[in-house]
């Protein structure tokens, strides 16, 4: 079994953690009443958004695309051209810019059909690469290195931008995970488990490695015209390889193949960012060299084995209050940690 | 103008050769694919500069302590880092980047974002041809070639050579012979990182140095690994002139701002049309 923790014990007591999680999210601006921070976890969501459909890729098709900047950069340049240069409202820019993140998925994906690691990561990095290249190229509608600026904002306040990173990522999350309980998530494991033989039994391959890459750029794209309309600014930065750093730090140190992982991932290195930022340059570092400890000690990630230490916490509690029922539950929630 | 080409393809084909002749080797005997190779390349143009302007040692002794530091921290990565993931492709891609993020963060705490200028080993310009072109230039081909069959004696005609080879057709056999094949991987990963380092010594004094200066360098050996065929050393120096030569055709008859362009076009295309490379058999990565 490639995921340990994607098979999850006692389902109730799941939804009631993620209950909780959800109101927390929505009350935060109740609970923290300072903008700054809702800035934080709007990048957080942002990101968060990013490594839920790089997971689609990455931990359900094993598409290692290094390049996932390509589908964010192009997104975030089409908003900013509409945006700019024919005064489209961003919620325009936004899924026209899905759309053409799409469309580059395509493109990337049907010459890339064929091949898988390291040689799929390359080839998408490559394609990235010449985006950001020649973005830098054609300097007079990019302004080069220095982007674009001044698109609209998302909204005209801290309060409502981070209501709707939050309801838009909660959206796409919902989407995802459709779509991996779906027909299409089980073809999908099965592809990257033994692509053979789901050849072998009938299964299209290439069709659904499609899909995946269509369904994971409009999101990149989407999102990335997010990022853009939020930041009101883009640079040939968003194609870059630090870009696609991040969304596979996210990805990896959240959980790979589960969806939800890169959420958490997300919001745990972008907090830690920001905790770190006291202590001046040197964060970077600390920050690096955390997430390779993370790596090292939890290779499925840090959000599922957290869930699985909250949950059996609360199952101990539910047994020493005597509750009926969490007994049985309690006992494959010992099996799975061990 | 052609004369020009010739030269400063040539110069551009040598370090590229350097450059991507150790990955060749470490990615033919263990199918390790090191992102921080770029990041040897740095802290190799990095390390003089340190030793050499701070620490005002003679030039020739700083470019033995750089390559020293970069040989041993290269080993440090493999018995901390390489070592555990056995292999894993994800997992190597993952923390090698995130190593090089880690390397970059490093010099641009120590030393600024700005540009940095080395000393350069030769002053001076040489006259080739009626055309005439710095010393140090021709100091980096010298090198090169000398490098490079230094290289090729040594794995052709050396023990050491043959069991390296060994180890990279067939590591089992290679273990049932007493060959350590650990040791090997250890010691071409330390010729790996010194070559980089070494290249990245050497073109320092005239691409000065800065702290993202391991992207291009690292994109480049990759493509001249691909496009020669994965472990293939002659495969990887045929690579590297067509790669050379046909950067500074473009930067010298179009633009030199698109010759960043031409490798990304090349390994885009190489893999998506031929991954097994120009010299490779046919595997996969």
């Amino acid at each position: 079994m490639s995921h340990p923790y994607a098979k999850r014990a006692f389902l109730d007591l799941n939804y009631v953690l993620a209950g909780i999680v959800l109101i927390i999210l929505f009350c935060i601006p109740g609970l923290i009443n300072d903008p700054y921070i809702w800035g934080i976890l709007v990048m957080a969501n942002i990101y968060a958004a990013f490594g839920i459909s790089f997971d689609l890729l990455f931990g359900y098709a094993g598409l290692a695309v290094l390049g996932f900047g390509l589908f964010v950069g192009v997104g975030a340049y089409t908003a900013a051209f509409l945006n700019l240069y024919l005064g489209m409202p961003p919620f325009l820019t936004m899924p026209i810019a899905g759309l053409i993140g799409a469309i580059f998925g395509l493109l990337i994906g049907i010459p890339c059909l064929r091949l898988k690691g390291l040689y799929l990561a390359l080839a998408s990095f490559a394609a990235a690469a010449i985006c950001e290249k020649l973005v830098i190229v054609f300097n007079d509608i990019t302004y080069g290195r220095e982007g674009l600026s001044g698109l609209d904002p998302i909204s005209f306040g801290s309060f409502t931008n981070y209501y709707a990173s939050l309801i838009l990522l909660l959206v796409s999350i919902g989407i995802l995970l459709i779509i991996v309980k779906s027909k299409l998530g089980l073809i999908l494991k099965s592809i990257c488990d033994d692509e053979p033989a789901a050849q072998a039994v009938g299964v299209n391959t290439n069709r659904y490695k499609l899909i995946t890459f269509l369904i994971s750029s409009f999101m990149g794209g989407f999102w990335g015209s997010f990022l853009a309309h939020y930041m009101m600014h883009v640079g040939p930065g968003v194609f870059g390889l630090h870009m696609a750093i991040t969304i596979f730090m996210v990805t990896i140190v959240g959980g790979v193949g589960t969806i939800i992982g890169p959420v958490g991932g997300a919001y745990l290195l972008i907090i830690m960012n920001e905790l770190l930022r006291g202590i001046g340059e040197i964060r970077l570092l600390i920050y690096a060299v955390i997430t390779i400890v993370i790596y090292l000690l939890l290779p499925h990630g840090i959000v599922h084995p957290t869930m699985t230490f909250v949950l059996n916490g609360v199952k101990k509690m539910l047994n020493v209050l005597g509750i009926r029922g969490a007994e049985d539950n309690g006992a494959s929630g010992d099996q799975e940690s061990v | 103008m052609l004369f020009e080409i010739l030269v400063y393809g040539g110069v551009a084909s040598a370090v590229y050769a350097m450059l991507a002749i150790g990955l060749t080797l470490i990615v033919g005997l263990a199918r390790v694919f090191n992102m921080a190779h770029g990041a040897f390349y740095m802290l190799g143009a990095y390390g003089v500069f340190t030793c050499s302007v701070f620490l005002e040692l003679p030039l020739s002794l700083a470019v033995v302590v750089s390559l020293l530091a970069v040989a041993l921290i290269a080993l440090v990565i493999e018995r901390v880092c390489l070592r555990p993931l056995k292999g894993s492709l994800e997992g190597t891609l993952f923390i090698t980047l995130i190593l090089a993020l880690f390397f970059e963060e490093i010099i641009h705490l120590a030393f600024g974002p700005a540009a940095r200028a080395t000393p350069a080993f030769l002053s001076g310009r040489m006259v080739l041809g009626g055309t005439s072109v710095p010393a140090q230039r021709m100091l980096v081909v010298f090198v090169s070639l000398i490098i490079i069959l230094g290289l090729w004696l040594f794995i052709s005609r050396t023990k050491i050579g043959g069991a390296i080879l060994s180890v990279s057709q067939d590591p089992e056999a290679a273990s049932l012979m007493g060959i350590n094949a650990t040791r090997m991987i250890v010691l071409v990963n330390g010729i790996a990182a010194c070559l980089a380092a070494l290249s990245g010594i050497l073109v320092a004094p005239f691409l000065s140095s800065s702290p993202t200066m391991w992207v291009m360098p690292l994109i480049k050996s990759f493509t001249i690994v691909i496009l020669g065929g994965l472990g293939s050393v002659g495969g990887s120096i045929l690579a590297a002139l067509i790669l050379g030569y046909s950067e500074t055709m473009v930067a010298f008859l179009i633009s030199p701002r698109i010759s960043e362009l031409v490798t990304l076009i090349i390994l885009f295309l190489v893999i998506v049309l031929r991954p097994a490379g120009l010299m490779g058999a046919k595997t996969e990565a």
